[in-house]
């Protein structure tokens, strides 16, 4: 009984341990393909002239910045504004900084949350 | 004087009759058949309606896995009240080819029609189908190490099916289990609830309940059992150590992922292709964004559902005198021993790639590897900020705790075969 026991234990990890190795490799492989759509970079596209004008509405300093920020201060902004009403005044836009000691940055903690979500009771 | 009497006598009759009444109603209540029948088993259902309390008190008191054990806590309560008859296992003895389901339409009620579900194995998958269809694979895929702890955290399931063979040599009257018993009860270790109720459906059937009611309440207690085993195991170095942040997985690669591992873990083992395709299925309708309606269904009233009647049920088949026995407290004991056994190996192995990978990986997210998602993924983070506050482990042990799901339904596809069911 014992034999069959532990002829159970060898079989049943060796082939648990192949079948996630092989799907690993797989995985390795897909990996390597270019499965996100990888193209070469392009140049920055224009900034449209209304999230410019939206920036300096809410008074913050269009300066040098690439199309990118000022399309993503515009957004911030639309939204605090969405959300706050006209009682909230924005000052000012800054990356956040990652917290001490931890490479994760608030949008990865956002993504923590928003996966666990369906499991919170 | 006459008229008189006979008016004290009539009265008397009627006082008489009204009496035997309520004698007669009262001989026929529950607590008359619970106390009367005390000494001859009546006990046991006192016990198991004090063990019914108990868990709806974890259930909703402590917060302890309300969803799972607050059904099963209910089905125990209700089955256990003398004489309400809501259950009646001697419809289901036996092979399920050879149920009488014309007896159980006649004969049985509720709780009997909902049974048919768990006999037939099919709420298992449909439960599955819901868990896909919540599961995000991003973390598995984007660090596909987290698979070999997946499948270390499985070791605790056969090293339980060493440990009932082995009490077999202890020659205790009354306690031995069969191969395929002890195959069923070594699933525990998996830490999945559908999974060991469909294997135990297939080879060991008259252990059902109560391997049921183990391996779901170990799941509700994660947060209790594995800390310590954590702890004891990894030093505070170890227990301190910052991941690497996944690197973005896209969109192709989260539907692609649920059709190969179908495809390969099918062909390898079919017979653990129905509760891994069901699992994919829900996954890649999550995914695929083309049926966003199903796979909203499956992941919300789908399981929902499945769960209200999967844990009734599995909580009727716990009636006292087929519960209490040593068989029971033998079962119990073993499905501790699985669990801890597989937390136990998922960290070993987290420690061995701790040392391999020159100390990149934290060895914690190893006890994710048991199936219970996501409470042993939420235990990994907790100890893990314990020792450094601002450490997410989450992320990183979603990865062996969602390959624990595939593993656990791999070992349970491998135990089938071996058992011959």
């Amino acid at each position: 009984m014992l034999e069959f026991a532990l002829m159970v234990t060898v079989t049943g990890m060796v082939i648990v341990f192949s079948a996630l190795v092989f799907v690993v490799f797989v995985m390795f492989i897909m990996g390597k393909l270019p499965l996100d759509g990888r193209k070469k970079p392009e140049a920055p596209s224009k900034v449209p002239e209304k999230s410019i004008e939206s920036a300096k509405f809410a008074g913050l300093p269009v300066k040098e910045y690439d199309a990118d920020e000022n399309e993503l201060a515009a957004v911030i902004v639309a939204a605090v504004y969405a959300c706050g009403g006209e009682n909230v005044k924005v000052t000012g836009v800054k990356p956040a900084s990652p917290l001490p000691r931890s490479p994760v940055n608030v949008w990865a903690a956002a993504g923590i949350f928003e996966n666990t979500r369906p499991f919170s009771i | 004087m006459v008229k008189e009497k006979g008016l004290v006598i009539r009265k008397m009759g009627l006082f008489r009759d009204f009496w035997d009444t309520i004698v007669g109603v009262l001989s026929q209540s529950g607590f008359s058949q619970l106390f009367g029948n005390f000494s001859d088993g009546g006990w046991k259902n006192l016990l198991m309606l004090g063990i019914s309390f108990v868990l709806i008190y974890l259930a909703i008191g402590k917060g302890f896995e309300p969803l799972l054990l607050l059904p099963i806590a209910f089905g125990m309560l209700l089955t256990n009240l003398p004489g309400a008859n809501m259950f009646h296992p001697d419809l289901f003895t036996g092979d399920p080819k050879e149920i009488s389901y014309s007896a159980v339409l006649h004969e049985g009620g509720l709780l009997d029609v909902l049974y048919l579900g768990v006999k037939l194995g099919i709420y298992p998958c449909l439960i599955f189908l819901g868990i896909g269809a919540m599961t995000d694979f991003g973390p598995l895929i984007a660090n596909p190490k987290s698979f070999l702890l997946g499948a270390a955290a499985q070791f605790g399931i056969f090293a339980t099916v060493i440990g009932a063979m082995a009490i077999n040599y202890l020659h205790i009257p009354g306690l031995s289990f069969m191969a395929a018993q002890a195959c069923g009860i070594g699933i525990i270790g998996g830490a999945d609830g559908p999974t060991a109720i469909w294997l135990n459906l297939k080879i060991a059937p008259e252990q059902l309940g109560q391997v049921a009611v183990a391996a779901y309440s170990y799941m509700a207690l994660v947060p209790i059992i594995q800390p310590p085993i954590m702890r004891l195991l990894t030093t505070k170095k170890e227990r301190a150590v910052v991941m690497e942040q996944l690197r973005p997985v896209s969109k192709k690669a989260k539907i692609l992922f649920p059709i190969i591992v179908t495809t390969i873990v099918a062909l390898l083992l079919p017979s653990a292709a129905q509760l891994v395709g069901c699992l994919m299925f829900g996954n890649l309708c999550r995914e695929c964004g083309m049926v966003d309606r199903l796979a909203k269904t499956m992941e919300n009233e789908l399981v929902n559902i499945v769960t209200i009647f999967l844990g009734l049920t599995v909580g009727a088949t716990t009636s006292g005198p087929a519960f209490i026995n040593l068989r029971t407290i033998a079962i119990i004991v073993l499905g501790l021993a699985a669990f801890s056994c597989g937390t136990t190996a998922g960290v070993l192995f987290g420690k061995l790639m701790y040392l391999i990978t020159g100390g990149k990986i934290n060895p914690l997210i190893g006890s994710a590897g048991v199936s219970a998602v996501p409470m042993a993924a939420r235990v990994s983070q907790k100890v893990g900020q314990e020792e450094n506050p601002g450490n997410f482990l989450l992320m990183h042990a979603m990865g062996p705790n969602v390959a624990g799901v595939i593993g656990s339904a791999v070992a349970a596809g491998v135990l089938l075969v071996v058992c011959g069911g």
